[in-house]
């Protein structure tokens, strides 16, 4: 075997520059797979940051009623004793030691009218101290103050912070008070008065653009909920692990007859852009595989000449005793090393390029800010070692694969056509 | 006599041949494909906007203009009628109507949604929007004089209403009052465009007399230029560019918006996204022409004594420059007619069948995009000259490179050379 190395890498240096043109093509469709992966990756961690954050938290606890009606974000659907089940959560060791943050939330459509301006907007309810670790819409106040508790005049007015282009279009500005009406939890209409406490921009259209933020005290009353709370959100230490701990917190549930009713969802199951994300991945693979697949072939047309310009030297290794198994792995090990150089080369640059957007960001700005998604418009690439480990294999693997053909063609020659030839 | 020389020596390996053609044929088939489907993203999503959504042009008042993402009830179009009069006096118009988009609350028991929600005339309107075309259960507005309502097929299904059944809009009037109203749904919508089969409701102005209180006033008006499958649709801008300087050289006090003005920035990623796709294109034709330098220069050595041969025979290096690039032209041709033919056969599929992508696009928030799931190609022939120009200046670049250095050898290097 050792001895077949040795010659398919002398074979490799016979000619160099069609060696290198092999290897170059290799590196670089492996060089754009791991910029393209870390493109992706990068437009994934900013997506399923933002929509946990901003949405579905890394497990969200909601009825099965309200499940089902998930499109209306409906308020009549509770858990109806939150305090109860966060405690019963927090009780179990196991769980509590995943548990980052633990936070109940109401979300509510509204239609704000304001002097004849109207805006659809999903109200947002909250708990005020715990959403500056979560939603942190406390670092985005650009005008007037953030939430608290203290600032809610109870039925008088309710205290509010409002989106950056929600203001803009209604024409709001901080102090100003205005009516809405909504209907509650006990099915009738409320018309609460709400005060503009502060405006907040966080450059994400999706929440500029269709939010504001209330206490979660203040949601409960306007709503009447009765203390109910419409979804429970948990965020975790680490979010990979959300489909096995929802597993645990669900098995949990249904044995409690209290939470009969609730289910547990991990963000890959509660819809949204995270899971259309988590979704698009296997046709991205496929894309990698086929640019690898491109870069590969030329290996497969450099193997071919090889095998046709060397069909004299077939000949006389044959007769010289290399069995078919012999010649096969030969050229097969040339293909394979050629693709194993051309890999590590293509991964050790687009490593290296895209390090420098992990660093700095791509600015997107100019393609995403009319976009109502949740990207930042930076976004930082993302590269993983399993990232690069798998690429580089691609590469070497494909490369194998495109060699195999010629490398057939070599060992199935017979030996007296062969050194007859030219 | 030296192209001959060149046309044999290609057929002298036609598998080797046929290897290098292949690359550049794949790389231009992909080209000539993604042209297609984008093109064809491109020109449905801008049909529905012409045909569903807004119109070809859409005239505003200023002061509703530049504050109608509030859909205000306050600025409506003073003096309607000398304005539609004269639009209709213009002859590339077939149709105008007035419409009034209002926000509002649709609610069944528990489930409600707010959304926006559409006044319009049923006598004037199917001339602008194709809507009746797309009644997919129940019927068209019949008299005005009810309270009926058509909703997107999705919405309703979401809402769970059918045909028959009512349901209840709410909304602030034009003097700023709540008002609510019971509605009969008489038709569903199953339109190209999601918007509409999502979230779209649509009421006569008679019902909104009442309902919004807006008493024959307008907001807006859409106007329609009929546009034909092959006019091009910078060409169609263009015509109705002209329309739109023609009314507001007519008429101040208004803002009049071309479809591609209210879309502007839709249409601008959309291009944004197409640059990308051909850069792809772009990648695999390189390596297409990697493939080609390659093929070439393996001959260059291989027929290094022949190349010997003909120097001794007199033919000038220039000559033998031009014979190897004549190769590399010749096999960038075959394989740019081959990649023709693949697009064409895949393409004629494309353009009849569609391609469904409504299983990636499931999961995606689909309201925001101006087309549904099924995407079909379209027919252009720039494409396909494109690629075969492509085709062709590529691998002649690519052979220029190993050409030279046949060029350059001497006659006694060629034939010491074993």
């Amino acid at each position: 075997m050792l001895v077949l190395i040795k010659m398919a890498f002398r074979n490799i240096r016979r000619n160099k520059r069609r060696s290198l043109l092999a290897l170059v093509s290799v590196s670089l469709s492996l060089f754009m797979i791991i910029f393209l992966q870390g493109y992706i990756s990068g437009m994934k961690r900013s997506v399923i940051y933002n929509s946990t954050k901003n949405e579905s938290g890394h497990i969200q606890l909601v009825t099965k009623d309200y499940l089902e009606n998930k499109r209306f974000k409906p308020v009549i659907y509770n858990i109806e004793n939150p305090a109860e089940l966060i405690t019963y959560l927090k009780d179990d060791p196991v769980i509590q030691k995943e548990i980052e943050l633990i936070t109940e939330r109401i979300f509510f459509g509204v239609l704000l009218q304001y002097e004849g301006n109207n805006k659809a907007v999903i109200a947002f309810g909250g708990d005020n101290e715990q959403e500056k670790k979560l939603l942190m819409l406390d670092r985005s106040v650009v005008q007037g103050v953030y939430l608290n508790e203290s600032g809610s005049l109870g039925h008088k007015e309710r205290e509010i912070l409002i989106g950056q282009k929600v203001a803009e279009t209604l024409k709001l500005k901080v102090g100003d008070t205005f009516k809405v009406l909504v209907s509650g939890s006990d099915y009738s209409l409320h018309i609460p008065t709400l005060k503009v406490a502060g405006i907040f921009k966080t450059r994400l259209n999706s929440l500029d653009d269709t939010t504001f933020q209330v206490s979660l005290k203040d949601a409960q009353e306007i709503l009447n909920t009765g203390g109910g709370s419409q979804q429970i959100l948990i965020m975790l230490k680490d979010y990979q692990k959300a489909e096995e701990i929802t597993q645990m917190i669900q098995r949990k549930l249904d044995a409690d007859a209290r939470f009969a009713s609730i289910q547990a969802l991990s963000w890959k199951q509660s819809g949204g852009f995270a899971q259309m994300m988590e979704s698009m991945e296997q046709i991205y693979g496929l894309i990698y595989f086929i640019i690898a697949l491109l870069g590969s072939f030329i290996i497969t047309n450099v193997m071919m000449m090889v095998v046709l310009e060397r069909r004299k030297e077939i000949g006389i290794i044959k007769s010289m005793g290399f069995s078919r198994f012999e010649i096969l792995s030969l050229f097969l090990m040339e293909g394979s090393i050629l693709g194993l150089i051309g890999s590590i080369s293509g991964v050790v640059t687009g490593t290296i390029v895209t390090s420098y957007f992990v660093i700095n960001g791509l600015d997107l700005t100019s393609m995403i800010s009319q976009l109502n998604m949740p990207i930042d418009n930076v976004i930082k690439f993302v590269i993983t070692i399993p990232g690069i480990i798998s690429t580089m294999f691609i590469g070497i693997i494909v490369a194998a694969i495109v060699s195999v053909l010629p490398s057939r063609q070599a060992a199935k020659m017979k030996v007296v056509d062969a050194i007859k030839s030219v | 006599m030296i192209l001959k020389i060149a046309f044999r020596n290609i057929l002298r390996h036609k598998r080797r041949t046929f290897i290098s053609a292949i690359t550049v044929a794949f790389g231009l088939m992909l080209f000539i494909l993604f042209d297609s489907l984008m093109g064809g993203m491109d020109r449905a999503s801008q049909e529905n906007m012409v045909n569903l959504t807004d119109g070809s042009l859409k005239i505003y008042s200023r002061e509703y203009a530049a504050e109608k993402m509030a859909y205000p009830l306050k600025y409506g179009i003073r003096n309607v009628n000398p304005l539609m009069e004269y639009i209709k006096t213009l002859p590339e118009v077939t149709g105008i109507t007035p419409r009034v988009a209002f926000l509002t609350e649709i609610i069944i028991g528990e489930r409600s949604l707010r959304t926006v929600g559409s006044v319009i005339q049923p006598d004037t309107d199917p001339k602008v929007f194709t809507l009746p075309k797309y009644i997919h259960g129940g019927r068209f507005f019949s008299t005005n004089n009810t309270q009926e309502v058509i909703l997107g097929k999705k919405l309703a299904e979401d809402l769970g209403v059918g045909i028959g059944d009512t349901v209840l809009l709410s909304a602030r009037t034009r003097f700023e009052a709540n008002n609510a109203m019971d509605f009969e749904v008489v038709g569903l919508l199953e339109t190209p465009a999601p918007f509409i089969n999502e979230s779209g409701i649509f009421i006569t102005c008679q019902a909104a007399n009442q309902f919004l209180d807006i008493q024959g006033f307008v907001t807006e008006l859409d106007i329609h230029v009929p546009w034909s499958k092959t006019e091009d649709i910078n060409a169609y801008v263009k015509r109705i560019n002209i329309i739109k300087d023609k009314i507001s050289a007519q008429f101040s006090g208004y803002t009049v918006n071309t479809f591609h003005d209210l879309n502007s920035a839709f249409l601008e990623m959309m291009s944004g996204k197409r640059a990308a796709q051909s850069l792809i294109a772009f990648f695999i034709l390189l390596i297409g022409a990697v493939g080609i330098v390659n093929t070439i220069l393996m001959s260059v050595y291989e027929r290094i004594r022949e190349v010997g041969v003909l120097r001794a025979l007199g033919i000038k290096p220039k000559e033998i420059r031009r014979m190897f690039l004549y190769e590399g032209i010749l096999i960038g041709l075959i394989g740019a007619l081959m990649g023709m033919v693949a697009a064409f056969l895949i393409n004629i599929w494309m353009v009849n069948s569609g391609l469904d992508m409504t299983a990636f696009m499931k999961n995606m928030d689909s309201s925001q995009m101006p087309i549904t799931g099924l995407f079909f190609g379209q027919w252009n022939i720039n494409a396909f000259i494109t690629a075969l120009f492509l085709g062709t200046l590529i691998s002649a670049c690519a052979a220029v490179f190993p050409a030279r250095k046949a060029g350059k050898i001497t006659p006694t290097q060629c034939l010491k050379f074993q």
